[in-house]
């Protein structure tokens, strides 16, 4: 077991590779009550198309299925999973994104027994026919629930804009047509080729003993057996080419309309210290260019042409890339000319060294907090690690970010082709 | 495992709370004023908040206030506004980052307590009542705040389900005001309500993360110590019977329907009874293995979300669901029979530990942040029945069965709310390609 020390803040990280490949990770915390683990395979809604385990052909599975496949995985042939946690004092969730689907819980008490639960039902799926049948319903209405909300329609609307083919354009959920042609099989592929060990990282955080924890799941991963390792073949092409669509408009019952403005990442394969620099520094530029504090933001506030502040952050994973900058406003080709305005002024000027002190400052203030919440820290850190990054390395990148850097981020990555607008109102008024 | 240890001073006619940890990177200030609900200052005490973060006389615009927090290595200012019952509580808060992560050590707690006193107490003002500019900007936000409720369904539903509810108590108002206060309310009614709440609403200061006591107590003391004249709150404990169930629909433009199911439960926080309700709710419809959750997601298909959540200040259980719109009645039908099977006291001993775990471990978590220790603490600290953890252990494990029985029986139907279909139809145009 490797342990790794972050002394400016405070932290210390045990890491180990298990013999199956699994990676473990334990952030001990003292004085919180509750620990958190999250078991988390690199397997998102985009790999759709890929080689299964043991074939040498691609094949292409039915949208949507990752996502269904995490709620499946909660059926046991002999216990009700929620039950098991809740009465072992803990609640558990899952989540499915891009590119990941994790596992988590939380609890306070019999954190050793929670841990094998949570390993134990990943690593034991259990379909039937029947039970496939049934979870159709229910994601069928989550489906008519995000159908209904005007901000999930805006985001997924903005990137199916700017990408032409990579699956990051297909909702996590599917749809209601795709989810219904799933089967068995196609459970049984995406399980057996995503959910190896070596696949999957586990973490853990809280007031626990690394040293104990770690044995136990030494333990239970080595009384398990897995087929070899495999590298896995994944048919997804990066997509970096200009925006695909450049402007488009929906109608849906909205109070006001929204406006999406998307730049479209043009390198979308940085890993690592790379990847985790340039991420930021575009975070301080979105900051710089549209915060609360920013002139812009001000000017529009003042002018009534918005209300509530601009929601903005940028997303990148191997393979995609882009920045997202949103809001309500009654005039929403205003506001979208107004960004592109905003950021075309400031790639004339630059921006002083004053305003990017505290655009830092700002943004250093933003991680520590967030790294008050366990739970955050525990959703966030297995993302970093497929990323080939360190969560730990943020406060200390952020600190060694120069104006050159920002500059650059600011010419480079705010280009007119790589551009989109997507706007919602409701026209019948 | 209790290591929650809030000590109080009062200085003057403020209610200084503080909790020395180490456990958090950031220090957290609160400052939380109450008074009673009331439809003449329901919106204006909405609009006060956004209005003193919009300018102080030495920082007259919301920019230079921004900018004063993003030297504060990012301090964060929040306002929020909540209903305790029939009480409104308007709330500041500013976190600062601990000085022991920066590379420049600076005070940063100080000036982050002389600047939110400056916004509550120094505000930017012209003719002697608030800025005519400021006034109106907030209005318009505060109207469009209001409005996109609408956007989010579960939100509207719940919002209409209150109003219908408690039609004859001050709860039905929703606390971010009314649209059609917006129309009359100017500078000075505004200016004369902010005045009131300043000489007479309680006020509690809470601090929380790693300070010097004395210090911190001495800045707080010079800054707020000076008389006024509170009028302590007393809470409302009359409640209207249901004479029978009374049932709206709402029809609107949606895919998906919301039902609302609201029961009076006659019991608040306050009363002893609460623990075993709220093992109760935990049981009928508060966690992934509850009846509602087995019953009308797992074994019906019928709902992705369903659950329900008790009032603490009001004596209500709801109960709400995502359906198809033609579901309607079996759905209402599955979750009327999960209500009898409570009252007949259908569920097992291991049901009951399962549930009060859950509890336990839920408030276990909810201290696991400076937020949360304060917004468990605040309701208590005003009724002055303070629990500790432990004590809150102590009673949710020694809840039996008869108790919970007990508890569901107390459960009377009052509305039935469904936000459904049939509303005005509109064709999505061409271009929409999503679902």
């Amino acid at each position: 077991m490797k342990k790794l020390v972050y002394a400016q803040l405070d932290e210390v990280l045990y890491h180990e590779e298990l013999d199956n490949g699994l990676n473990v990770y334990i952030l001990p915390k003292e004085g919180f009550h509750e620990t958190f683990a999250t078991f988390t395979t690199k397997y998102g809604s985009i790999d759709n198309t890929f080689i299964p385990r043991g074939l040498v052909e691609p094949v292409k599975v039915p949208d949507g299925i990752a996502h269904f496949l995490e709620h499946k995985m909660f059926e046991d042939e002999e216990k009700d999973v929620f039950y098991a946690f809740g009465e072992q004092g803990a609640s558990v969730n899952a989540f499915t994104s891009f590119t990941r689907t994790g596992y988590l819980f939380s609890s306070m008490m019999q954190v050793e027994k929670n841990i094998e639960t949570l390993l134990d039902f990943v690593q034991k799926p259990y379909f039937t026919g029947q039970s496939i049948e049934k979870e159709k319903g229910i994601i069928a209405q989550e489906i008519m629930m995000y159908a209904d909300n005007p901000d999930w329609r805006a985001y997924f609307g903005v990137i199916e804009n700017m990408f032409e083919k990579h699956p990051v354009r297909i909702d996590v959920g599917g749809t209601i047509e795709s989810i219904t042609s799933i089967t068995k099989k196609d459970l049984t592929i995406c399980y057996e080729t995503f959910y190896h060990p070596s696949n999957m990282v586990l973490f853990i955080v809280g007031n626990v003993d690394p040293e104990e924890i770690m044995r136990l799941v030494r333990e239970n991963q080595s009384a398990k057996k897995f087929p070899a390792k495999e590298e896995i073949i994944r048919h997804v092409v990066p997509e970096g080419t200009p925006a695909y669509v450049a402007k488009r408009t929906i109608s849906m019952p909205v109070s006001m309309p929204k406006c999406v403005v998307g730049y479209k990442e043009k390198n979308p394969t940085r890993q690592g210290r790379d990847l985790l620099k340039h991420q930021l520094s575009v975070q301080v530029v979105l900051d710089l260019l549209f915060s609360p504090s920013s002139k812009m933001y001000e000017r529009l506030y003042e002018s009534g042409s918005l209300h509530d502040p601009l929601s903005f952050h940028y997303t990148a994973e191997w393979g995609f890339g882009f920045s997202v900058i949103s809001g309500n406003s009654n005039n929403p080709d205003h506001m979208a000319d107004q960004i592109t305005e905003t950021i075309t002024t400031y790639q004339q000027v630059g921006f002083s060294k004053e305003e990017i002190d505290r655009a830092i400052k700002r943004r250093i203030g933003v991680v520590l907090r967030s790294l008050n919440s366990l739970d955050f820290i525990a959703k966030e850190f297995t993302r970093y690690q497929f990323n080939g990054m360190n969560f730990f390395d943020v406060v200390s990148t952020l600190e060694s970010l120069t104006c050159y850097d920002l500059q650059a981020v600011l010419r480079d990555h705010f280009t007119p082709e790589y551009q989109t607008v997507f706007i919602i109102r409701d026209e019948r008024v | 495992m209790d290591n929650v240890k809030i000590t109080t001073h009062d200085f003057g006619d403020i209610h200084l709370h503080l909790w020395k940890t180490d456990q958090f990177k950031t220090t957290s200030i609160m400052l939380k004023i109450n008074s009673a609900l009331s439809e003449e200052t329901v919106t204006a005490r909405a609009l006060i908040p956004e209005i003193l973060q919009s300018g102080t006389t030495d920082y007259p615009n919301r920019t230079m206030i921004k900018q004063k927090l993003d030297d504060m290595y990012g301090a964060v200012l929040m306002t929020d506004i909540q209903k305790n019952g029939d009480q409104h509580v308007i709330t500041f808060r500013i976190d600062v980052a601990s000085e022991r992560f920066l590379l420049n050590k600076v005070s940063l707690l100080q000036e982050a307590l002389l600047l939110l006193h400056k916004i509550v107490t120094d505000p930017c003002l012209e003719n002697g009542v608030f800025v005519g500019e400021i006034v109106e900007q907030e209005k318009r936000a505060l109207r469009q705040r209001i409005q996109s409720i609408y956007d989010n369904k579960m939100a509207y539903a719940a919002m209409r389900m209150t109003e219908e509810l408690f039609t004859e108590e001050m709860y039905r108002l929703p606390e971010y005001g009314r649209v059609e206060d917006l129309d009359v309310l100017g500078p000075n009614d505004i200016y004369h309500v902010y005045k009131q709440m300043i000489q007479h609403d309680r006020m509690d200061l809470f601090i929380v993360g790693s300070f010097n006591e004395d210090s911190t107590q001495e800045i707080v003391s010079s800054l707020y110590g000076g008389k006024r004249f509170v009028q302590e709150q007393q809470i409302v404990r009359t409640w209207k019977k249901p004479v029978e169930e009374k049932v709206v629909f709402d029809r609107k433009e949606v895919k998906q329907g919301e039902l609302c199911i609201g029961y009076r439960t006659y019991t608040t926080f306050l009363d002893d009874d609460y623990i075993a309700m709220r093992v109760a709710n935990c049981i009928f419809g508060g966690s992934p293995s509850s009846k509602l959750f087995m019953n009308v997601r797992e074994k019906h298909s019928l709902a992705y979300f369903v659950g329900s959540k008790l009032e603490a200040h009001k004596g209500v259980l709801t109960m709400t669901a995502g359906i198809e719109l033609d579901t309607y009645d079996q759905t209402v039908d599955i979750m009327k029979k999960q209500v009898d099977a409570m009252q007949q006291g259908d569920f097992t001993e291991r049901d009951l530990e399962q549930a009060k775990g859950w509890l336990i471990n839920q408030l276990y978590g909810s201290i696991n942040t400076p937020l949360g220790v304060i917004e468990l603490a605040y309701p208590e600290i005003v009724e002055k029945r303070r629990l500790s953890v432990i004590d809150r252990v102590k009673k949710m494990s020694s809840v039996t069965k008869q108790d919970v029985i007990r508890a569901a029986n107390r459960w009377e139907l009052d509305t039935i709310y469904f936000l459904t279909g049939g509303g005005e139809q509109n064709e999505e145009a061409g271009l929409c390609t999503i679902r």
